[in-house]
């Protein structure tokens, strides 16, 4: 008999609190008393880290043709699902757009899609930082349909390339053409109501609420304890070009940091679905 | 048989090759422990135990699918098949043969392949593990660089002999990204890449060992945020922890890894060799200061 889908699907634009989701997850479905270290979130694996494939199968996937790795990505997601006791969650920033990545997240695997957004002109700041490049180079990127991340070049590279494109079709694809179950969270409503936004969240994902342990999730993945970590033992997950992965946590600090001219571009580029996310 | 054949010589394997792998070390004509052909390869294997989008295998043969390079074949009878695909270059075939399936063969073969790469230090192996992106081919590197001889680099196999661990010598070359090769003083435009559409370089290697050189010493190397090197021994549970995250055992080995020999191999390992931890900072990598303080931890250790 078929398995039913297991995995669930983290998905968001980088720098729209995937990694906030993640960590929040992490605490209650798999920690305790302490933390979850930042650093130890492999109980809910990030799709595009190279280190679970060539781990897994003793491979060196740098080695390889990006097309050479899809197979192999598809088929460990695959075997993910065929052992996974309960649910699967996988964190992804990748776009639903291209035909050959839509295979990563196949029906027969797939239980849902947690889809993750933020307002733009903040994930412009969050992203300078993120990738240590102007805001200027930034905001073109994200109206680039064909922005892709982690591009091989001349260095090792511990993630594999992903095509992101721009933010608004990103947000469209997961959120309008991606055929199954979406549950969409806003970053803003995460800050301002961490308890019901989460709540909400479990329940999406089948779990039972334990008010307790959601008390304690959320004080464990809240801003000051997660820069508080990676100030203490760093963040592994930091692109190794910019100074701290976890910079403001908060939304709306593109008021001081973005020129007007910024401002309006970002706007411009993604004006239909800014309105539809209520952003504007 | 065909007398057209190449030979060559390959983590103690002999190979007879139909096609030519200049990445090895040509050898005299040997009985072949492994012959690679040409030809058609099956979609399927018969009565295949285990099966899945790249890897199948049964009884008889051992199976693994590229959907966008080749299919390759590997029978009982100790035949390496491939079919190459229009799309695909024999450098593809190359790198596939040379990585994933050189694995395959190494298990099948009951060999105890370690995610290492191994230099000759005064007649001793000095191994240096960890996962990709660490730093172990280019430290490789630098020491071949120094006149050390490369054993070999990213695989190397363990065997025992008698009362003495062995590292076994693979093949004149190391793999190589832009940023180390300029950190070693070379011009990355000197270097071919390892195949079309990859971005990382060989070095072919004038000099390296030919035969079996004793094991001295293995240093696990990991980058952090520290400010110095740091060159530690670790308590031996984490030695075998250690040994054991960077043994070759991936998913698709299963069935045919020897479970038993590579336990042997792993306590032997961890029991006999001196094992050391190697940190280094994240935001900089300098081979030679690296270089200089393994020679001066290997003296320390000799004094």
């Amino acid at each position: 008999m078929m398995k039913n889908p297991s995995i669930f699907w983290l998905v968001s634009y980088p720098k729209s609190g995937n990694t906030w989701c993640r960590v929040f997850l992490s605490n209650y479905l798999y920690g305790g008393d302490a933390p979850v270290s930042i650093n130890a979130l492999k109980d809910i694996p990030f799709a595009s880290g190279r280190s679970l494939v060539d781990h897994y199968y003793g491979v060196n996937s740098s080695e390889m043709t990006e097309e050479e790795t899809w197979d192999f990505r598809i088929e460990l997601f695959r075997t993910i699902h065929e052992n996974s006791e309960g649910i699967k969650i996988i964190k992804a920033h990748e776009a639903y757009t291209r035909n050959a990545l839509r295979n990563f997240f196949a029906d027969e695997i797939t239980a849902g899609v947690v889809y993750v957004v933020r307002n733009p002109l903040d994930v412009a700041v969050s992203l300078a930082n993120h990738m240590n490049e102007p805001v200027d180079h930034i905001v073109d990127y994200m109206a680039d349909e064909g922005f892709r991340m982690s591009i091989p070049d001349e260095k090792w590279k511990s993630q594999f390339p992903q095509s992101l494109g721009s933010w608004s079709s990103h947000v469209r694809a997961w959120t309008e053409e991606y055929p199954g179950t979406v549950h969409l969270i806003r970053y803003e409503d995460l800050i301002l109501n961490p308890e019901k936004e989460f709540s909400r969240l479990l329940d999406y994902l089948n779990q039972v609420l334990d008010e307790k342990r959601l008390e304690r999730s959320i004080k464990f993945s809240c801003f000051s304890s997660l820069k508080a970590q990676e100030e203490h033992e760093g963040f592994r997950e930091k692109f190794p070009d910019s100074r701290v992965f976890f910079r403001e946590g908060n939304s709306g600090s593109w008021q001081r940091l973005l020129s007007p001219d910024q401002v309006t571009r970002v706007r411009e580029n993604h004006d239909m679905m800014m309105k539809k996310m209520n952003y504007i | 048989m065909k007398n057209n054949y190449y030979c060559y010589s390959v983590c103690g394997l002999f190979v007879h090759s139909e096609i030519e792998l200049p990445e090895l070390l040509p050898v005299e004509r040997l009985q072949p422990d492994l012959t690679i052909v040409e030809g058609t390869v099956p979609e399927n294997l018969e009565q295949s135990i285990s099966s899945s989008l790249l890897f199948q295998y049964s009884d008889e043969a051992y199976l693994f699918k590229s959907r966008n390079s080749g299919k390759f074949l590997l029978t009982n009878d100790d035949r390496l098949i491939f079919e190459r695909y229009d799309r695909s270059s024999y450098a593809d075939i190359r790198a596939l043969l040379l990585g994933v399936l050189l694995g395959i063969v190494l298990h099948t073969k009951n060999r105890f392949p370690l995610h290492a790469s191994a230099v000759d230090v005064g007649g001793r192996a000095v191994l240096f593990s960890g996962p990709c992106g660490s730093g172990k081919s280019t430290l490789a590197a630098a020491f071949s660089k120094r006149g050390f001889d490369l054993i070999s680099d990213d695989i190397t196999v363990i065997t025992r002999d008698g009362q003495t661990l062995f590292a076994i010598p693979s093949y004149p070359q190391i793999k190589l990204w832009d940023d180390s090769i300029r950190a070693l003083g070379y011009a990355p435009c000197d270097y071919q890449a390892l195949r079309p559409r990859v971005h990382k370089k060989r070095m072919p290697l004038k000099a390296m060992s030919l035969n079996p050189v004793p094991l001295s010493s293995v240093y696990f190397m990991r980058a952090a945020d520290v400010p110095e090197v740091t060159i530690d021994q670790p308590p031996l549970y984490e030695a075998i922890s250690m040994i054991d995250s960077n043994t070759y055992r991936g998913n698709q080995f299963k069935g045919i890894v020897n479970i038993k020999n590579h336990f042997s191999v792993s306590c032997s390992l961890s029991g006999e060799a001196r094992i050391r931890t190697l940190v280094r900072p994240t935001d900089r990598f300098e081979p030679d200061a690296l270089v200089e303080a393994i020679i001066n931890d290997l003296n320390g250790s000799m004094n």
